[in-house]
């Protein structure tokens, strides 16, 4: 299903992106679109490639051919330079937090506004205070990374990703490694975010009751080729393999289980430094 | 012929490596000399890997100048040599023990430490976040490392040489009854700034870039799991150790002892 | 890691630990001396420098007062040797230079014995007066093999911290009374 062009507006577009880490091919060819202020899910099986494709939009990692376009910038082949730039517009919320354990929750969120932003101690208070407000995390201000339990890691996350007020929020698997209640939590202020700020997010994620709820648009990664459309669509689609995913059941044309894929890529192997 | 092909693979790969090791330093030095100036980072680094590397650089020059004062005077009382026992210690340490031991012992406590500081963070994705924030990973965290590394040396070795020489002190003239004005005597007439001391501390500054590159190189190409960390952390060892001992004759024999 | 005064206080103490130790190794261990003023250059001609090194010190009445720069061959095959002395230095054009050893088998340096003359030696000028080193093998071999006349006795030619008999090969000028 190709999304239709002419009527909607696209933050983030794949142009037939082919993606293989040495032997293993991720994408043959993916061409899709992530609609502007829209909350767009990308599920899939271990190894399908969701996390890739942020990767991709960021530009830790290179296709091997292909365009990404990135709020009108082809972030494929652009001097580090110019992708700092792009960067500037995006939010990143890493599976594991990626925050770095030296430094404070507090600390942690200032430092890409002391880094880039001339703004006075003050402000700079005022803006992370404001952020860990809007998580739920303004007591854990002084702690470090490495004393926050695995919600609260993930909504620190989420504060720092929002700091800068991007325009466009990737989310890395957010509501992994959590109870029922703090992933209806981290999918409330998910939601929220977009209201609010107009954000578009980028989800991956493979907690399917989550994503039916909150998505305006999926992607599914599917070993045969992805398929997009609204959660309702892919619901009542036709296709047995999608509808068996989205009951969380085994993929009734796969004869054995798949491997899990270690998480390559991170390695200088067609990556960027 | 399997024997052969892996030969030539290992070579092909290690050549590889010594290419892309060499690009990673340009990084580096690039990152010196682009702004913001990470002094901060700089100084707790040379809290890390310097000041926390005191004691056992401190405890490890005293016995090995009390070993050498030992051996020392063994051997050279058979010649009836023994007042010669200050510039023995004072030589053996300045010119050779001092630059390696401190490297090697450094190689162990600080370069494992930094590659496994910096693996850990690839691991736990804290570079690719910084790299997400527009940050430059090799700027904040490569460069403060790798030039405390290359500051550090040459101050610790000169404490692990000073130590030494107080070492062979105690036992030249504490145990066995040498007259400490000749030790001191023979030390001084014996070693000479140019030649010696010289020469000991630019030994250390070399050792300090091998270390202060092989440590930061290791950490931050290491695969993103705990095998890959521990990886990095004994090859660190490894390399930064062989390395060290080789560049050790070259120089050794290129500034004419 | 977050900074603190404590941290930050112990840097700066390893950090002036280290340089004092370097110091310490480099001047008082190493023999690296800081060099008072120089800039007086003055030249001496030797038959036999015997080790004589540059850098090696130019020595009055014991006392440092500048240092060899460089040693070269002269077109009639002398060793000329080229001094960098304090140039608040009043030295008179009599003045003359022995090489001589520190202690029985150490090093050579320079020992400069004053003169009386009205002029003073000017930077560039070559000094007339010199005694050249002592070799102990050729004494050794003059002892063993005998010599008439010359060599022996406590000839007031004796240059300053050595032993053995006069030195050879006085340059330039009248006997003079050298005092030790």
């Amino acid at each position: 299903m190709t999304p239709d062009a002419a009527t909607t507006d696209f933050h983030v577009r794949f142009d037939a992106v082919r993606m293989a880490f040495g032997e293993r091919v991720v994408f043959e060819s993916l061409s899709t679109a992530f609609p502007r202020a829209k909350i767009s899910v990308i599920l899939g099986g271990s190894g399908s490639g969701k996390s890739t494709i942020l990767r991709l939009i960021g530009g830790l990692v290179q296709p091997q051919a292909g365009a990404i376009v990135v709020d009108g910038d082809n972030v494929v082949g652009l001097p580090e330079r110019r992708l700092y730039d792009v960067r500037r517009k995006l939010g990143m919320m890493f599976q594991g937090g990626a925050l770095l354990d030296s430094l404070t929750v507090f600390d942690n969120l200032a430092f890409p506004l002391r880094e880039h932003t001339k703004l006075g101690a003050a402000e700079i208070a005022a803006a992370v205070e404001d952020r860990l407000a809007a998580v739920g995390m303004s007591s854990a201000a002084g702690l470090l990374p490495g004393q926050l339990s695995g919600g609260m890691l993930k909504r620190a996350a989420l504060a720092r990703a929002i700091i800068n007020k991007p325009s466009i929020l990737l989310c890395d698997e957010p509501f992994s490694g959590l109870d029922p209640a703090s992933t209806k939590r981290i999918e409330r202020l998910l939601i929220r975010m977009n209201r609010d700020t107009g954000a578009t997010l980028l989800v991956v994620s493979h907690h399917i009751p989550s994503t039916m709820r909150m998505a305006d648009r999926v992607l599914l990664l599917l070993p045969h080729g992805p398929v997009a459309g609204a959660p309702a669509e892919l619901r009542a689609s036709s296709d047995v393999r999608v509808t068996s995913f989205l009951n969380e059941e085994p993929d009734p044309a796969e004869a054995d289980d798949e491997v899990e894929a270690p998480p390559a890529g991170r390695a200088a192997k067609g990556g960027r430094w | 012929m399997e024997a052969l092909r892996d030969l030539g693979y290992l070579a092909v790969r290690f050549v590889d490596d010594l290419g892309k090791l060499a690009l990673f330093t340009c990084r580096i030095v690039l990152a010196l000399f682009t702004p913001p100036v990470r002094a901060g980072a700089f100084v707790t680094e040379l809290f890390k890997l310097g000041v926390l590397s005191l004691i056992i650089i401190c405890v490890s020059g005293m016995a090995v100048g009390m070993v050498l004062g030992l051996q020392g005077y063994n051997t050279l009382v058979r010649f009836g040599a023994e007042q010669s026992l200050g510039a023995v210690v004072g030589l053996s340490l300045i010119r050779e023990l001092g630059p390696v031991l401190t490297a090697l012992l450094a190689t162990g406590r600080a370069g494992s430490a930094t590659a496994a500081e910096i693996g850990t963070m690839v691991a736990t994705e804290q570079l690719d976040g910084l790299r997400m924030m527009s940050i430059d990973p090799i700027h904040l965290v490569v460069t403060p490392k790798a030039t405390a590394m290359i500051a550090v040396l040459p101050l610790l070795s000169a404490l692990f040489i000073v130590c030494g020489l107080f070492g062979g002190y105690a036992v030249g003239v504490g145990l066995m009854g040498l007259d400490g004005g000749t030790y001191m005597s023979s030390l001084q007439s014996a070693v000479e700034f140019d030649k010696d001391v010289l020469g000991s501390l630019l030994k250390a500054l070399i050792f300090g870039v091998l270390i202060g590159l092989i440590a930061t190189y290791r950490g931050y190409t290491s695969a993103p799991t705990s095998e890959g960390v521990s990886a990095a952390t004994t090859s660190t060892v490894v390399v930064a150790s062989v390395s060290v001992l080789i560049f050790d004759y070259f120089i050794t024999a290129l500034w004419g002892v | 890691m977050t900074r603190s005064p404590m941290r930050d206080f112990l840097v700066g103490l390893f950090v002036l630990a280290g340089l004092g130790a370097i110091a310490y190794l480099s001047f008082s261990v190493g023999g690296l001396s800081y060099n008072g003023p120089g800039g007086l250059k003055l030249f001496a001609a030797f038959d036999q420098t015997g080790g004589l090194k540059p850098r090696s010190p130019v020595v009055i009445s014991g006392v440092k007062v500048g240092q060899v720069k460089e040693i070269a061959l002269d077109p009639s095959f002398r060793a000329r040797v080229e001094m960098d002395l304090d140039n608040r230095l009043k030295l008179p054009t009599d003045t003359s230079a022995s090489i001589v050893t520190a202690g029985i088998l150490g090093d050579r340096y320079i020992s400069l014995q004053v003169g009386g003359d009205d002029h003073l030696l000017k930077s560039g000028d070559t000094m007339t007066f010199t005694e050249s080193a002592l070799i102990l093998e050729s004494l050794i071999g003059k002892f063993i093999y005998g010599r008439t006349g010359g060599g022996g006795g406590a000839s007031a030619n004796a240059p300053a911290g050595s032993s053995g008999s006069g030195g050879e090969d006085k340059s330039g000028g009248a006997d003079q009374k050298k005092g030790s």
